[in-house]
């Protein structure tokens, strides 16, 4: 992660949009995302050892304790999410902790955002965009999976599903961000969100 | 539009996947005693399968993992998915009727033997 005070999140000439009883969508800046790849039981040891988390074994699970989730990407690759700062933290000690060990453990918190999306009708927007079963029976709370949003490759991590409606939270790439907002942000137009114009007002083109 | 069934992930959408062409094509390990014909054989020469073709796919927007797929090319159904280094699985090998019960060959079938004849790229020398 970077330390420079002039750091800027990917979306900060954006402000959140919507109301949280219809839709509503804001970005989570500057979380902390690890990924880890390697044997899942080396790794996975390491993991437990350092974190408490037993790295979840199947797609679309995650698996959580202290502050830090650790996302399904692939059978040997997961993505560590942290609040914002603590990144450093639990790198270093992942590292110490898988020394002589064959991995990877890398730093992808500047290189990707977090926007959310929530409310009752956040499966609904996010339906227009995303080909994947989004319904509860296919995608549970507690669940991510990685999939294509338009033209975007984004993780999609339901957080919570309840009364209040879902919380998605996005996981997208810094050069992505922009796009997947103004998409979202067009999706939702029939729940009230305002028109956002991209950045050098090019219009979005989400292909066939 | 396919809904291609990866290994690790299930069922997805075909947009979320790329496509690697043939599977199960060995690289030649005596490459430097090759001639240019023979090499040229092996980078550029593709079966064109009417029926069951064994071939590799990525899941690009999922877990970036290859992995091999039987389909159909004539009715683009696939008929199995297996991990990158384990052989077919059997069963499939006659071949399914196509829709239109076109013969196997002359309707764009075994497309690179017809192409190139009688050249055995074993054989060495220029292609015919």
């Amino acid at each position: 992660m970077s330390t420079d005070p002039r750091r800027r999140s990917p979306l900060a000439h954006r402000q959140p949009i919507g109301t949280a009883d219809t839709l509503h969508l804001s970005e989570l800046p500057f979380w902390g995302l690890l990924s880890v790849r390697g044997d899942p039981v080396a790794v996975g040891l390491a993991v437990r050892e350092v974190l408490g988390i037993d790295l979840p074994g199947a797609v679309k699970a995650t698996a959580g304790a202290g502050g830090v989730t650790a996302l399904w990407q692939s059978p040997d690759e997961w993505l560590l999410v942290t609040e914002p700062g603590r990144e450093g933290e639990v790198q270093a000690r992942l590292t110490d902790a898988l020394a002589g060990r064959h991995h990877q453990l890398v730093d992808l918190s500047d290189y990707d955002t977090i926007i959310t999306v929530a409310g009752p009708a956040a499966r609904a927007a996010l339906a227009k965009l995303i080909a994947l079963d989004l319904h509860p029976r296919a995608l549970a709370a507690g669940q991510a999976v990685s999939t294509l949003l338009a033209k975007a490759t984004v993780r999609l991590w339901l957080v919570q599903d309840g009364e209040a409606g879902p919380a998605f939270r996005l996981i997208v790439r810094r050069s992505h961000a922009d796009y997947v907002w103004c998409l979202l942000a067009d999706a939702g137009r029939q729940w009230g969100l305002p028109p956002q114009e991209p950045i050098g007002r090019v219009p979005l083109d989400i292909g066939a | 539009m396919l809904l291609i069934p990866c290994p690790y992930c299930g069922a997805r959408d075909q947009t979320e996947f790329g496509y690697g062409g043939e599977a199960h094509r060995a690289r030649p390990t005596d490459s430097d005693r090759m001639s240019d014909a023979q090499w040229a054989h092996y980078v550029f020469m593709r079966k064109n399968t009417k029926g069951v073709f064994a071939e590799r796919w990525v899941h690009a927007a999922g877990c970036r993992k290859w992995f091999n797929a039987l389909r159909n090319t004539a009715t683009d159904e696939i008929l199995a998915v297996y991990r990158m280094g384990e052989p077919p699985p059997g069963g499939f090998t006659d071949g399914l009727p196509t829709p239109a019960g076109e013969p196997a060959i002359g309707s764009g079938n075994d497309g690179s033997t017809v192409a190139l004849g009688a050249f055995d790229p074993g054989a060495g020398g220029d292609r015919p």
